[in-house]
């Protein structure tokens, strides 16, 4: 005799439910090889003399791919059968929502480390502590602010997945990018605002007659850290909300 | 037993799908009737939780659709006209299904799909509209869910697959099963209802049994329309028609004069014979 479920919370029903999006072992199997090979290159061509330029172009490419990592719950799986799976609304927002923001990056970070012990191999490891982007990434505050900085798009591309119910890979990759570009255009107007506002004070505090490139770099970090904690935590904010939205529509999805 | 009380839907900013839909369903096969855009689909995703009403409510054995948990929905499915599933292959959707839908039967799946012709391992979205329509039905009945609900299920079949389909429904129809279908093709399904359900210009015109409409008009052909006759409807020199039911007539029904009748402006008189006729059993 089968047995009625019941409706509270079951960790079983809610990883029953990834099942119902078939890309998502791929996906994950995908993104934990990319990036391992992605970071492993890049730190080895950041100790090169065109490494930077490059290591940069391979970092960002993880962090698009992890801004598009939603992506996978619109490719191949079909929104009404995923309302009707049996399974408590808070199952299916808690999956979607651990998958896309500790799983996945989560993943990520563990293929960063293990390819930093492979770049070990063959790079020196006093290059690579000041190159790596592995320890980039472990650093606070650089760490926080990629992180919260990730955040914002790709609660931006989760919402748009989960709530368009045509074009539901283009529309999400629009409006990831349109958040990206949202997000920088404001990181740089605060940026500036900043260093013209206190150009005084900075031209003060400078010792040399002639600055040294090291002396300005570190007072415009100075100077402008604190305001960008004030951007993290703004976007921190607006993250926090667009993943409140997104979880209410995986909730409460109609079609 | 799926019961409606004041049951409204309007879509977000636009115009009433459903209007104050009241009635009791008993489980067996349904048809359901109305003509396009008139709410048919709207209704089947209310019952299935993919909508919420705007008011009034939907209830499956005192269970809320809306609240979408697990002891409700694993009764419930609906297959979409459009409807696609997740995995590619019947196959791969039902290992999935397996583990969530208690009173899925893979053997019974692969019966289906053998009817039909198929493995279950054809990828659908490279079959044809008919095959994927017969993939989907067989998962749809595989499932045994408590609540079955189609939506234009033979588009696409071949006639010898319209037949199929309409003996998998009587087979799978039980005591427990509630099987409401919304299709326009009644003839390749002609044997198989317990029940009708007519919606016109968005409010529900009529739910009852058969027993209820047969105890209550009658359908009749020949070559002159009786003069009692409520409605008639002249087709291929034969004038088909309904009348009241007397003490002892025995008729069978007619789907597509039925409902030709209760989307006419005789459709009031029709609905409420049958219900003052149930009514009077009651």
């Amino acid at each position: 005799m089968n047995q009625t479920p019941d409706n509270t919370f079951s960790i079983g029903r809610a990883i029953a439910y990834s099942r119902m999006f078939p890309a998502i072992k791929q996906h994950l199997a995908i993104y934990t090889a990319g990036a391992f090979v992605i970071f492993a290159a890049a730190m080895i061509i950041s100790t090169t003399a065109a490494g930077i330029f490059f290591g940069s172009i391979f970092i960002s490419i993880i962090s698009m791919a992890m801004y598009l990592g939603p992506l996978v719950f619109a490719i191949g799986s079909s929104p009404m059968a995923e309302v009707m799976f049996p399974a408590t609304k808070n199952e299916k927002a808690a999956m979607m929502t651990l998958y896309t923001f500790v799983v996945l990056p989560a993943a990520i970070l563990a293929a960063a480390l293990l390819a930093t012990l492979f770049a070990r191999i063959f790079v020196d490891g006093a290059s690579l502590c000041n190159l790596n982007p592995t320890r980039q990434l472990l650093t606070p505050p650089i760490s926080i602010l990629q992180y919260a900085s990730a955040l914002l798009p790709t609660a931006v591309c989760l919402l748009s997945v989960v709530s368009y119910r045509r074009h539901r890979v283009l529309m999400p990759i629009v409006w990831t990018v349109v958040s990206l570009i949202a997000s920088s255009l404001t990181a740089g107007i605060m940026a500036i605002v900043t260093v013209l506002g206190f150009k005084h004070e900075f031209i003060s505090r400078i010792d040399h007659a002639v600055p040294q490139q090291e002396e300005i770099t570190r007072l415009m970090f100075d100077i402008i850290m604190p305001v960008m904690w004030w951007y993290v935590a703004m976007t921190i904010i607006v993250t926090a909300v667009l993943i409140i939205l997104a979880v209410r529509k995986i909730r409460d999805r109609q079609l | 037993m799926i019961t409606f009380n004041n049951l409204c839907y309007r879509y977000p900013k636009g115009p009433e799908a459903l209007s104050d839909i009241t009635a009791a369903i008993s489980p067996g096969i349904h048809l359901l009737l109305g003509e396009n855009g008139t709410g048919k689909t709207t209704l089947l995703h209310i019952i299935a939780g993919l909508l919420y009403p705007t008011a009034g409510s939907v209830e499956i054995d005192g269970m809320s659709p809306r609240l979408r948990q697990p002891a409700l929905l694993e009764k419930i499915f609906f297959l979409g006209d459009d409807m696609t599933l997740p995995g590619g292959t019947a196959l791969a959707f039902a290992h999935t299904a397996a583990k969530a839908y208690a009173g899925f039967d893979a053997g019974l799946l692969a019966d289906y799909l053998a009817c039909f012709g198929l493995t279950g391992r054809e990828r659908l979205d490279r079959l044809s509209l008919g095959n994927r329509r017969k993939s989907l039905i067989a998962v749809a009945l595989a499932l045994r869910t408590q609540v079955l609900l189609l939506d234009e299920p033979a588009n696409g079949l071949d006639i010898g697959s319209k037949e199929t389909l309409g003996r998998m429904l009587a087979e799978a129809a039980g005591d427990d099963r509630t099987i409401i279908v919304s299709t326009h093709v009644t003839h390749d399904f002609h044997n198989i209802f317990d029940g009708v359900i007519a919606l016109r210009r968005n409010r529900l015109q009529l739910a009852a049994t058969l027993t209820d409409i047969l105890s209550a008009v009658a359908f009749t052909a020949g070559m002159i329309p009786p003069v009692e006759a409520i409605f008639a409807h002249q087709s291929a020199g034969l004038f088909r028609s309904i009348t009241a039911a007397g003490a002892d007539t025995e008729t069978d029904i007619d789907y597509n004069l039925l409902y030709m009748a209760l989307q006419s402006d005789r459709a009031d008189i029709i609905t409420s014979l049958i219900n003052s006729h149930r009514q009077q059993q009651l």
